[in-house]
């Protein structure tokens, strides 16, 4: 997909996101949707008007569009965008279901291991020191509960009983 | 006024503030130094540090973590040719053609005292203002604090430079975001889907945390490679750098000008700190006996530079604890940390927490001194910061944001929040949406919804015809109109 598709697509999303903030304001109770509906109706009416300009301008633009981040043509760049978010997917979802310590961990491994390449040593490195400094700058010295995630939190639940 | 001004000269250097706000400062530079980090990402990762520290003590770390990023950002920008943050971009344009030619430690002396100069002569300047700006505050009422709001959020679409259509489309999408949540007024949960989290609202950290430090280390990832491609023989000397600071006393009269001149378009919301940097530049060479030579290694470009991007922070600090308007997106993020620890920016602070206020001036003042002192003394040592792999950075910002994002209600959609928000903070950096009147929206938003519901209680619709409301609808509207005007007009011109 070119730029301008991308574009229009994140154009899309936003207008359904204002679209729908202004429909809900419309059902609110008592008063609660008047503010939301002064911001939202001007907010989705420019949204409305750039949205219809560039579905215009892209379907009707003959020339070829420059690729998605340009200069080498290029898929590539594409593909290391959707990496990227790919990653941070994966640490999300990691952090949700075995916790900061234990999702930490896995992820700077794979991250430095199969991302970046490093090696066994610089990635075990890297990651204890990074583990043992946010453990001791939120657990110990900001007194933070630290996340333990889904499945240790059954597994301790199951434990104790 | 003066008791106030000691009380917060005092209270910065009680125990354990001042050394809470001198690891504020090192976090800071550490940060300035690291291209492709920058003064949103380093507060973005700080606030959740500040649960827990008493309201004077955190304001004091989070600004003293933020009024020294420029400096830190000043030393890759000469040694390298990488500005550290986009408020440096001028000061590659003769720091670097001064190291090419064997006087790095010259041109990053000047740099690194003007800065400290300059963040000081702004933070003066603050204090001077005090007096007058209070007054001003206490004439303003509900209706004049919302057209604020809107005044903020209108100028920063405006003249913060992008498409300004787009930038008032991010400013009213971070707006509704806020009335996600229980509305105060009448207790009608809105757009909560009956999760029992949204109910107080989308947590401001989390969303700081992914709308910057998320999509930038998104945007960092995907650029990959070194941060610094510039391989320097031998780093500076001490010696040289000493000498750079005494080229600012030589060249005073033109760093305080520049200071001064960055101080007040730090005032104007939506002029940051590129601006002050760039305009400052340029005043420079346009004054010198010798324009030719501001390109090609005039230590006065140097000067100008830095003295702006300093000296503006105290500049911003005017609308931000006047009128809660904040100037930049630092500022807006500081503004949220305000409300965070349950301050009230405004006339209120001016009259309450005065003392407060004043410490805020102190630490601008006493970081940018402090802050200088040690990166003349260890700027060569700093430097090698920057050789840093961005392939590196990306992993442990990660981290670090996560865990900071957990730390807003200790609840798992804190987590998610931030992942939504670092999606969003890259789709609207990749398709030129502000992210920074964004966040203007989302700090501002429940302010401005108050003070609309009293303005509208009060005064019914015609709240907006009263005298003050009635300029300030003016200014918006000539903001907005201007730029707009300004492209067409263009666009004909180029027709004919």
């Amino acid at each position: 997909m070119s730029k301008s598709g991308y574009e229009l697509l994140f154009d899309l999303l936003i207008l359904a996101t204002l679209v729908f903030f202004v429909a809900k304001a419309f059902t609110l109770t008592g008063g609660a949707g008047r503010v939301p509906l002064f911001v939202g109706i001007p907010t989705l009416v420019l949204m409305a008007i750039k949205t219809s300009v560039a579905l215009f301008k892209h379907f009707s633009a003959s020339a070829p569009d420059v690729r998605f981040l340009g200069k080498a043509g290029s898929g590539e760049a594409q593909s290391k965008i959707l990496n990227e978010i790919i990653w941070l997917c994966i640490f999300t979802v990691l952090i949700i279901f075995f916790g900061v310590i234990f999702g930490s961990v896995a992820f700077l491994l794979m991250y430095l291991r199969l991302h970046n390449k490093d090696s066994w040593l610089v990635s075990t490195v890297v990651c204890a020191a990074v583990v043992f400094a946010t453990y001791f700058i939120f657990q110990e010295a900001l007194k933070m509960q630290l996340y333990e995630g889904v499945f240790p939190g059954m597994i301790s639940e199951w434990l104790d009983y | 006024m003066i008791e106030a001004a000691w009380s917060g000269l005092v209270q910065v250097f009680a125990f354990p503030r001042f050394f809470i706000m001198l690891i504020g400062m090192l976090i800071g530079m550490a940060i300035g130094i690291i291209p492709g980090l920058g003064g949103q990402v380093t507060l973005a990762l700080l606030l959740p540090i500040i649960y827990g520290m008493d309201p004077a003590t955190a304001m004091a770390f989070l600004l003293g973590a933020h009024a020294i990023v420029p400096t830190g950002g000043s030393i890759t920008a000469i040694l390298f040719n990488v500005p550290g943050t986009g408020q440096n971009v001028a000061t590659t344009l003769d720091g670097f053609p001064l190291t090419k030619q064997g006087q790095g430690g010259k041109a990053l002396g000047a740099a690194l005292g003007s800065s400290a100069i300059g963040g000081v002569v702004g933070a003066l300047f603050l204090m001077v203002i005090i007096p007058v700006m209070r007054p001003l505050a206490f004439a303003l009422s509900a209706p004049e604090f919302f057209m604020l709001s809107l005044l903020g959020i209108s100028f920063i679409s405006s003249i913060g430079g992008g498409d300004v259509v787009k930038n008032l489309i991010a400013g009213g999408l971070g707006l509704l975001i806020t009335f996600i949540g229980m509305d105060s007024g009448t207790g009608v949960p809105r757009y909560t889907f009956d999760q029992l989290y949204l109910w107080e609202g989308i947590k401001l950290i989390p969303a700081v945390i992914g709308l910057f430090a998320f999509a930038e280390m998104l945007a960092l990832g995907v650029k990959g490679g070194s941060l610094v491609e510039v391989q320097v023989e031998r780093m500076p000397r001490l010696r040289d750098v000493i000498s750079g600071v005494a080229e600012v006393f030589r060249k005073f009269w033109l760093m305080l000008q520049t200071a001064l001149i960055g101080t007040l378009i730090g005032a104007v919301p939506g002029m940051g700190g590129d601006v002050a940097n760039v305009f400052c530049y340029g005043f420079a060479s346009k004054r010198s006996k010798h324009p030719e030579t501001f390109g090609h290694g005039n230590i006065e470009g140097v000067i100008a530079a830095e003295a702006a991007n300093n000296g503006k922070e105290g500049g911003a600090l005017i609308p931000t604890l006047g009128f809660a308007v904040p100037g930049s997106a630092g500022m807006a993020i500081l503004l949220g940390a305000f409300y965070l620890i349950g301050l009230q920016p405004g006339p209120l602070m001016l009259k309450e927490n005065l003392d407060l206020v004043f410490l805020l001036a102190w630490t601008l003042a006493i970081a940018n001194l402090v802050g200088g002192a040690i990166a003349v003394f260890f700027s060569s040592w700093l430097a090698r910061a920057s050789y840093i792999r961005g392939s590196l950075l990306v992993p442990l910002i990660l981290v670090l944001g996560m865990l900071g994002a957990f730390s807003a209600t200790s609840h798992v959609g804190d987590l998610l929040v931030a992942f939504v928000f670092g999606l969003l903070g890259y789709g609207m950096m990749h398709f030129g949406y502000s992210r920074v009147t964004m966040l203007l929206g989302l700090v501002l938003g429940r302010v401005a919804e108050k003070n609309l519901t009293i303005s509208l209680n009060a005064y019914g619709y015609s709240f907006w015809t009263r005298p003050i409301s009635l300029v300030l609808l003016a200014i918006i509207i000539a903001g907005i109109a201007y730029p707009l005007l300004r492209k067409s007009l263009k666009k004909g011109g180029q027709g004919a």
